[in-house]
């Protein structure tokens, strides 16, 4: 399983080449909307790598190979859910690289440093994806996939990225106000349980349908 | 022993195409070369054995396993080279060799390596970069490095130089010196098969037109040409085909001992080429 | 007139001399070989088992030989293991070799008489030959008889 991971980084070395200048980009372009950056620019690198390792499966094939390897398909799908959180974790460390260096070298462009609710909000929201994303995908193959890409993308780039660390960091906010009133009484560590333990149930529920799908796929 | 793979009654249903009530045997320590004409039905044969696809009906097994129930178990014990190259473009022979060789229980690295060498495959190119006969040739020492029992070939020489053919042939009947293996091996190359292989199943549209040892072929068969005034309608119904031209006939017997009893002089019998059977058993052209 | 019977004898002694090595087996000679032609009516598998069994009375293989494996024939000669099995199974039933499971394909102890009747029938027709010859130069009996005792002293 650890192989199939392994395949997914080693298959995109342009990728991880590009992925400071990724950030770099998001980094510049969200100097006016601030710190909501860090979990922008995690987010987006987390995709992009993700989408790489499916898109460049789908264009090798690969499927012909892994099925005819002493892989169980289970495997395969377990493998795919596994290499995003990877990814997310090789996005948080190439920020805080990147942020890092810029500070050092006190170079003029403003950055934040990544906080725990960056990263819950970040991991909430490439949970949410990709437990949309990944049934479609082993259903249907990655060119089909595209379009329920496009959609995610952009929705849940900006309300993921944003909305999340909001929602648990600023308490003024009408979208604050209005979760605090549906937990009323309810601390933010509740909040965050009530959140995670959701996400765990869409988490099992995506996979288990990617199961089902990829078990039944024909090649 | 069981045998190393038995297919019973397969059955596959596609939109415009389909395999029916497919059947065949393939005892350990023998090459069975699967032939065909395009479109016949030979790599969804061996997708289904593959389990890449799924059957609608009928038996597969390998090493005496069910093909399913016991997938990964059989997938450890066989070698694997399709005519397209599937793995990694972008990796490395080496980075490829890293992702695949922990997969499998009796992973051999110094044959894996041997074969590298003897196939002069630099462990540092990248996939992409290999000519397609080297790309199978990486496909061949993978297949050969697991200890596997049984190699399943789909189309393996399709665009390759008659050298190559020839390399892998010889790889092939040294591979069964043991006799504990078996070869699996579908081409539309038929000369690739006309030494080496020992049984020879046939396929055509679907449906297999006989299984047997490739010596019996050349015993039944043979191709008989002759003067068109021999033709008639007694004589014809013993041709698989016929092809007529100007200047007489040319048509495949199916059991040349009844031959001799018929004809006297005028004709002439050749020893047929797996080629020729292919052509007349799916031409057909028979006026009876 | 002595120069040509001289010449002559040379060479009716030459004839002889060759023919007769040809009955025997030198142990020295290396492998066996097996020739087989893929445009034959005569099945492959009958070729071999025709060439073993004539270098089986020729004495080139002689008892207790061991033969090579059937499936490493098979590879040598680029052709199915059936066939060479056949082969391997007809020599048997035909009795010239054995086959023990596990060790391979042994020449076996020939029927003595029968192979020393082919090997007379072999030595009667090239006995023919050089009388034949011998007859073409006006060769007398009294004389070949010589010739052939001095043969059969010499080897």
């Amino acid at each position: 399983m650890f192989n199939l991971i392994l395949k997914d980084i080693l298959i995109q070395k342009k990728t991880f080449l590009f992925g400071a200048v990724y950030i770099m980009i998001i980094i510049l372009s969200f100097q006016q909307i601030g710190s909501p950056m860090v979990p922008a620019s995690i987010i987006a690198l987390t995709y992009v790598m993700t989408q790489y390792a499916c898109a460049y499966d789908d264009k090798n094939k690969a499927d012909m190979l892994l099925n005819s390897l002493p892989l169980g398909r289970d495997t395969v799908v377990a493998a795919r859910y596994l290499s995003t959180f990877v990814f997310l974790a090789i996005a948080v460390v190439y920020y805080i690289v990147l942020a890092g260096i810029i500070s050092v070298l006190r170079l003029p462009v403003r950055v934040y440093p990544v906080s725990f609710e960056d990263i819950a909000g970040c991991l909430f929201s490439s949970i949410v994806m990709t437990s949309i994303y990944f049934p479609v995908f082993f259903k249907v193959g990655y060119i089909k996939s595209r379009m329920v890409n496009f959609v995610l993308f952009y929705g849940l780039f900006f309300v993921g990225g944003m909305l999340v660390p909001e929602l648990v960091k600023d308490k003024n906010s009408e979208l604050a106000k209005w979760t605090t009133r549906l937990f009323s009484n309810q601390w933010d560590v509740h909040i965050i349980a009530g959140a995670f333990i959701i996400t765990i149930l869409f988490l099992s529920a995506s996979y288990m349908l990617s199961l089902k799908f990829y078990r039944n796929r024909e090649f | 022993m069981a045998p190393i793979l038995e297919v019973k009654g397969l059955k596959k249903e596609f939109k415009g195409f389909a395999l029916k009530n497919i059947s065949f045997t393939l005892e350990r320590g023998y090459i069975m070369g699967f032939i065909g004409p395009n479109g016949a039905g030979k790599s969804t044969t061996i997708k289904l054995i593959m389990n890449l696809l799924k059957r609608d009906g009928g038996e597969i097994k390998v090493f005496g396993l069910d093909n399913i129930k016991h997938e990964k178990e059989i997938k450890n014990r066989i070698g694997f080279v399709f005519d397209e190259n599937y793995f990694y473009e972008e990796l490395t022979v080496a980075e490829m060799k890293r992702v695949i060789a922990p997969l499998y229980k009796n992973w051999d690295d110094g044959a894996f390596n041997r074969y590298l060498k003897k196939f002069s495959l630099p462990p540092d190119k990248k996939i992409k970069e290999l000519s397609k006969g080297m790309k199978m040739k990486f496909s061949l020492a993978v297949a050969l490095s697991h200890n596997a029992e049984l190699l399943i070939m789909d189309e393996p020489t399709s665009g390759l130089d008659p050298i190559i053919r020839s390399e892998l042939l010889d790889i092939l009947t040294s591979v069964i010196q043991d006799e504990n293996k078996g070869v699996f091996f579908s081409t539309h190359i038929t000369s690739d098969l006309d030494k080496i292989a020992d049984y020879i199943t046939f396929i055509n549209d679907g449906r297999i037109i006989f299984s047997c040892p490739k010596d019996d072929i050349f015993e039944k068969y043979a191709l008989v040409r002759g003067p068109k005034e021999i033709l008639n309608t007694s004589i014809r119904q013993y041709f698989v085909g016929i092809k007529e031209n100007r200047f007489g006939f040319e048509g495949l017997v199916k059991d040349k001992h009844q031959l001799n009893k018929m004809f006297k002089d005028g004709i002439v019998i050749d020893k047929p080429s797996l080629d020729d059977i292919m052509l007349y058993f799916t031409r057909r052209v028979q006026n009876v | 007139m002595l120069g040509n019977i001289i010449l002559t004898k040379l060479f009716l002694v030459y004839i002889l001399y060759i023919n007769t090595n040809m009955l025997i087996y030198r142990s020295d000679r290396p492998g066996m070989n097996i020739v087989i032609s893929n445009s034959s009516q005569e099945p492959i598998y009958e070729q071999i088992a025709r060439q073993i069994k004539n270098m089986i009375m020729r004495g080139e293989l002689r008892e207790g030989d061991m033969l090579p494996s059937i499936r490493s024939l098979a590879k040598e000669l680029q052709i199915s293991v059936i066939t060479t099995k056949r082969a391997y199974q007809e020599l048997e039933n035909d009795g010239y070799i054995v086959t023990v499971q596990g060790k391979g394909s042994f020449v076996a102890a020939q029927n003595k008489e029968l192979l020393r009747e082919m090997r007379l029938k072999i030595v009667e027709e090239k006995l023919a030959e050089a009388v034949d010859a011998a007859k073409t130069i006006e060769l007398t009996l009294e004389e070949m008889q010589e010739m052939l005792r001095i043969l059969y002293e010499e080897v």
